[in-house]
């Protein structure tokens, strides 16, 4: 009889079933909405206003994005240096990282563990980075400057993080060696996740050598990995900020490593700006999931 | 296999034949240097001129015996009479007369000992500074510098706040009649220091290095003090048949002390193990007392002990002494104004990460006793360099030595050398390879010196001195060589001025003192069991525990919110401060907060305080554009107020009219310069900016740098410093009579050509002149690489303090000036600081005013910086912004005199909505100038219209301009 009425009602009954499932989604729900949903809206809406924090906020429509395309030229230099950051640092830190835990992949089981910890180190180390600035000190004390001096190579201290010169390359090179972080994490647990069943299969059926194994086989069965660190990276690239910061300032020489979240933190905590700050978070979320989306197509070529 | 060893040594061939390509212009240059023999230099140690060197001299006379005192009839002080003061004659010296003239007559020619009678007259409540002149004369260094205290009392019991916490008493100044022997104020020389007087008449004088008053009643000529072995006091001991005390530990609380030499030897609270006693695992407890400020020879600490039975006591300590990583600290111990034995003189405690305890005992770990009648005794431990003392005077002259050696060399290599290059240094400088020999010696001996004193040689200042040693070692070795050691030379040689900085300061904690019965062994700690207990106490009441509300809840009738945002020891001093002086005077109550967020965020959701104290110097005028902050014009006694600052300090704080904040800290530049190399080379100090450039072009060919301060805009901090802060363009542009903006403050003034030719002027100084853009000031003024540079005049007391090797070889003054065209020069500098405000949202505005009034009084500002200074060590020195304060802090004269000069002519910028656009846009084109040589005048127009619009924008958003309305 139960039985009966369970089959009979199936459908009511899946849908009785959703309620526990919504009350256990209910907290996250909740916070998610509260702390990411909300403030994203809210920088959405707050981008039509002129708003500073303390007065009451006003309206003006599309002002702060039409400032933002025509009047701001510190925005547009901006863009440029994120575009050409991200272009650079994106795909080849995802490259460089998958690169490297694939090699890290070969050693066996200590030894992995040991160089996995050491190459993630200097993301658990929080603000590492901050090492660079002492390499590059434009003192003549400074590691880079000293070593060439000494051997003759240069007469005066080179002022590595004051030269437009120069900022945006050694920017690159330390969001490079930065990005043996979380993706690389991720693509070593990707591509222990591979079946080795998988391996033999494709032994068998004509694999010939490691290029083969590793397009046909280890790529395809480690997508959603590659994609989860891919995003990563793009978000890491697109929203760097504080290893510029950190090494060149705020503002860097000629605006030369001048990213967008730098350029968003300056007119939101220095000038206050709050609506045009919102303005060009809009914009940088916009350009994250155009991004986003064509990496997906990308990575879907994988195996083919 | 053997194809790819060839192709491996054909490859290393490749590449050792183009770095051997590479060498050969540098083998060429060294040809052609070999014969540039022309500028042999000579290397110059001047004389010795120490007290050691003054003994050895006269060694052939004796010691004195018998005692002579000249009273007041021997004194001669200009325009004083003697006069009665606490049942003593005495003539008052103040601090309008140079000089004290004692009139002496011994008859005898020997070695005597001074002492003097003294009491302290009210003053600005310094340590007196004396120089002394026998016949006029200086006879050794250390006669330059002696010191007498001021003695210090807690003013009141230990308090407790609302919170539960203790707070240690301030110190109040007790006048009271002191002898003292006239002892080296370094504390190299143990004992009173001598000097020969041959017999007939001689006059003495004293001559003040500080303006302290000082009631003088007899000068002393005697002999030291003897003092016997303990083993003749034991044996004594043993004749007059005392027996051992018997009864209960007699324990003496280190924070409950009687008589301190210094102000800042205030009571501390050590919460972090349980047996400090007392204790308390959740609130502060004052337990102990010493410290980094208990540190220098000379200071001590007196405390009162009721003995109730006679008989012989050994001597217990409870104390830490995590300070001197392996390296011993030692006191010296009186016990009712006598050292009891010889060894008492310098009692030592070694070092370990707790706290520790330990009886006062000899090499076989037999207690040492001290006979103690029934009654009241006082006991007193002096700072003292104990055995470390000739380890400290024999490296301070190896480090003058290694300096002298230091710059002679990059005068002859420069500061960058070419490594491929033979500079054949023991040729080209006369006698420098004895001086590197002289070094080598007295480090190796240094070191097995303080080995016999610690039984290691693992501490740090061994290994310094190891180090160095092997450096000058290899520079022996290997002469031609000697360019790639200079940089491990260098730092060598700070290393140890640093180390000997570091052995000359020797703090102690001390939580107990105990009067023991002699076989009483007993650990006197608390178990692990204990510590284990109290741990888990202290990290449960850090639950409940708000470590940031300083002050407890006020629950006076009338109370104000303080913020800040300083570290916690600086916000401790305040707080303690307004508890002693505010409150019980103005019935306010103040909650003081440490804060970390920003002001906008506080009113932003309704919690902001009444007053913030120190906003960074752009804030002020950000804030109030906003309406954030109240114009404190309305009060009636502003303008009262504000003479208490420089003229003008409040201008950065104004905006449309109103006042929004009171100046509360100002800095500002001043020069220092090495007045040994100055000496050296006959170079004049320079006095206007053509004078600077040459007197730089002079160092550039010695070899030698200038630092000119420039600081990159890197952060937001650097940008609140203010514009007048970060580099000497404002400060020239003031020096032509010229001002930042126009009048309305509507635009910069960049683009007038009389500013882009000074913008010109100023960056020849980096891309002409090639002064470094990067330095750090300090450490190269120490090592006389750079003999002369601009410098906040703050740094006077970094380097009066850490870097004692060069004291009395630099000097500071005024910045260079530009010449006007009636002949004048103009001194005129911009400056930076911070100022505090009030909110506008505060509903106790009134509350609020009576607290700033007080707060940047000279009192108050007086009070913060003493005990700042007390805290964090006398580098740690505020910069306020109240002209009387200043004056009471611990300078010297002349110093003084130079600062409050450069201090009337420091023209504070206005800022303006937008401004921080303007320091920007200087910065860029600076930038662009000095690295890519573009043309100054094009790169500061480009720029300036940056800057002029955004504030063309922010005046429109604001709406400040009258079309907008």
């Amino acid at each position: 009889m139960h039985r009966f009425k369970r089959q009979r009602n199936a459908y009511s009954l899946i849908k009785a079933d959703k309620k526990p499932a919504i009350v256990m989604l209910l907290p996250f729900a909740v916070l998610f909405c509260l702390f990411t949903v909300l403030p994203v809206a809210s920088s959405v809406v707050l981008s039509f206003f002129h708003y500073d924090m303390i007065s009451m906020p006003s309206f003006v429509g599309l002002d702060n994005y039409i400032r933002m395309i025509v009047a701001d030229n510190v925005f547009t230099i901006s863009l440029k240096n994120t575009l050409v950051f991200a272009v650079v640092t994106g795909p080849l830190g995802f490259f460089l990282s998958f690169l490297l835990a694939w090699m890290v992949n070969e050693f066996n089981g200590y030894m992995r563990a040991v160089l996995s910890f050491l190459f993630y180190s200097p993301s658990l180390a929080g603000n590492a980075y901050f090492i660079w600035s002492i390499l590059f000190s434009g003192d003549s004390y400074g590691y880079i400057n000293s070593i060439l001096l000494n051997y003759g190579f240069i007469q005066e201290p080179i002022q590595w993080l004051n030269n437009a010169q120069y900022t945006m390359t050694i920017c690159i090179i330390v969001q490079l060696w930065m990005s043996m972080g979380i993706s690389f994490l991720a693509n070593i647990a990707g591509l222990q996740n591979a079946s080795p069943q998988l391996y033999e299969a494709g032994a068998i059926d004509g694999i010939r050598n490691r290029w083969q194994e590793l397009w046909y086989i280890t790529l395809p069965s480690m997508k959603s990995i590659l994609l989860f660190s891919c995003v990563m990276q793009i978000q890491s690239s697109f929203s760097a900020s504080a290893v510029m910061t950190t090494l060149t300032g705020v503002p860097s020489v000629e605006y030369s490593t001048h990213t967008i979240v730098t350029h968003l933190s300056d007119v939101g905590s220095v000038r206050y700006e709050m609506g045009y700050a919102a303005a060009i978070s809009v914009f940088l979320f916009a350009l994250m999931a155009v991004s986003r989306l064509i990496i997906g197509k990308i990575i879907n070529f994988t195996g083919k | 296999m053997n194809g790819k060893i060839i192709k491996f040594v054909s490859y290393l061939l490749c590449i050792s034949f183009v770095v051997s390509a590479l060498k050969i212009p540098f083998i060429f240059k060294t040809t052609v240097n070999a014969e540039d023999s022309s500028s042999i230099s000579e290397i110059k140690v001047s004389e010795n001129d120490e007290y050691s060197a003054y003994l050895k001299n006269n060694s052939n006379y004796i010691e004195t015996d018998e005692n002579f005192s000249f009273g007041t009839s021997s004194l001669s002080i200009e325009k004083t009479e003697s006069v009665k003061v606490e049942n003593k004659i005495a003539k008052l010296w103040d601090g309008n007369t140079e000089s004290a003239v004692w009139s002496v007559n011994v008859p005898n020619t020997a070695f005597y000992c001074m002492k003097l009678d003294f009491l302290a007259a009210k003053g600005a409540g310094m340590d007196y500074n004396f120089s002394i002149l026998i016949d006029g004369k200086l006879l050794f260094s250390e006669l330059d510098n002696i010191t007498f205290k001021r003695i210090w009392q807690d003013s009141s019991e230990i308090r407790t706040n609302s919170a539960g916490n203790q707070i240690s008493p301030s110190l109040k100044e007790v006048f009271d009649w002191q002898s003292e022997y006239v002892i080296d104020g370094i504390g190299f020389v143990g004992s009173p220091l001598k000097i020969v007087l041959t017999a007939g008449k001689h006059e003495i004088t004293f001559l003040r290095n500080n303006e302290e008053p000082i009631y003088l009643s007899s000068l002393s000529l005697c002999s030291d003090v003897k003092v016997a072995s303990y083993y003749d006091v034991l044996k004594e001991y043993e004749q007059n048949g005392y027996k051992s005390y018997s009864g209960e530990a007699i324990k003496i609380e280190g924070e409950k002390a009687y008589i301190k030499s210094s102000d800042s030897l205030i009571a501390k609270s050590d919460t972090s193990c349980a047996s400090v006693k007392p204790s308390s695992p959740a609130y502060d407890v004052i337990n102990y007392i010493g410290s980094s400020n208990w540190a220098v020879a000379g200071d001590y600490i007196t405390w009162k002990v009721n003995v109730k039975q006679d008989g012989l006591y050994s001597l217990g300590f409870r104390f830490r002494q995590n300070y001197l990583l392996g390296n011993n600290v030692y006191r010296m111990l009186e016990i009712d104004g006598k050292v009891p034995f010889e060894e008492a003189k310098s009692i030592d405690f070694i070092y370990n990460d707790n706290w520790q305890y330990g009886i006062f005992s000899d090499n076989q770990n037999k207690p040492y006793l001290f006979h103690l009648t029934q009654g009241e005794h006082i006991l007193k431990l002096t700072v003292t360099l104990g055995n470390s003392a000739t380890v400290c005077s024999e490296l301070q002259d190896c480090i003058y030595r290694m300096g002298n050696i230091y710059h002679n060399m990059v005068m002859v290599m420069g500061t960058t050398p070419d490594t491929n290059r033979n500079y054949d240094l023991f040729k080209q400088i006369k006698g420098i390879e004895d001086e590197f020999k002289t070094c080598y010696e007295s480090l190796i001996s240094m070191n097995k010196q303080l080995k016999s004193l610690t039984g290691n040689d693992s501490d740090s200042v061994s290994i310094t001195m190891q180090n160095a040693a092997s450096v000058i070692k290899r520079i022996l070795d290997n002469p031609y060589r000697t360019q790639h050691y200079k940089n491990d030379f260098y730092s060598n040689y700070c290393g140890l001025g640093s180390a000997l900085t570091e052995i000359q300061k020797v703090p102690l904690d001390i939580d107990q003192i105990l009067l023991l019965n002699p076989d009483d062994n007993e650990k006197k700690m608390a178990g692990w069991k204990e510590q284990f207990i109290y741990s888990i106490k202290r990290f449960i009441a850090s639950f409940t525990m708000d470590y940031n509300n300083i002050s407890g809840t006020v629950s006076q009738g009338k109370n104000i919110d303080l913020w800040v945002s300083w570290g916690r020891d600086q916000v401790q001093v305040l707080n303690n401060a307004i508890q002693e002086l505010f409150t019980p005077k103005s019935k306010i109550g103040v909650n003081v907060k440490i804060v970390d967020a920003s002001l906008i965020q506080a009113i932003l959701s309704g919690n902001a305080p009444d007053c913030y104290l120190r906003l960074a110097r752009t804030s002020p005028v950000d804030l109030a554009m906003r309406g954030a902050l109240y114009d404190l014009k309305n009060f009636d006694d502003f303008d009262e107020v504000l003479t208490r600052f420089a003229p003008g300090a409040e201008i950065p704080y104004n905006f449309k009219g109103g006042c929004y904040a009171l100046p509360d800290t100002q800095s500002f530049n001043m020069m220092f310069y090495r007045k040994d190399i100055f000496e050296k080379y006959n170079l004049q100090v320079p006095k206007t900016w053509e004078e600077f450039i040459n007197v730089s072009t002079f160092l550039f060919h010695k070899n030698l740098q200038v630092g000119v301060p420039y600081t990159k805009i890197s952060d937001l901090g650097t940008t609140s410093a203010g514009i007048g802060a970060l580099n000497l363009y404002p400060t020239l542009l003031l020096q032509n009579g010229l001002a930042l903006y126009n009048d309305e403050h509507t635009a910069t003034n960049l683009s007038d050509k009389a500013a882009i030719a000074i913008f010109e002027k100023w960056t020849d100084f980096y891309a002409k002149y090639g002064y470094s853009i990067s330095y750090d000031f300090y450490n190269r003024f120490r090592s006389g690489e750079m003999p002369m540079g601009i410098a906040p005049y703050t740094q006077y007391n970094t380097i009066a303090v850490a870097a004692t090797e060069i004291s009395g070889l630099w000097g500071m003054v005024e910045i260079p000036g530009t010449k006007q065209e009636d002949g004048s020069i103009n001194y005129m500098s911009a400056g930076g600081g911070s100022g505090s405000a009030i909110l506008n949202v505060s509903k106790k505005k009134d509350l609020a005013w009576e607290f700033l009034k007080w707060w940047t009084s000279a009192e108050a500002q007086t009070r913060y910086a003493k005990d700042i200074e007390a805290v964090l060590g006398a580098a740690a020195r505020v910069d306020t912004a109240n002209v009387d304060a200043l004056k009471q802090l611990s300078w010297d004269k002349d110093d003084l005199k130079s600062i409050l000069n450069q201090w009337s002519s420091v023209v504070e910028l206005p800022e303006i909505p937008g401004s921080y656009y303007t320091i920007r846009s200087i910065d860029q084109a600076f930038w662009a100038v000095v690295n890519s040589g573009e043309n100054p005048t094009n790169t500061l127009i480009k720029w300036s219209k940056e800057a002029d619009d955004e504030i063309m924008r922010k005046r429109h958003e604001y709406r400040l301009d009258k079309s907008d309305k």
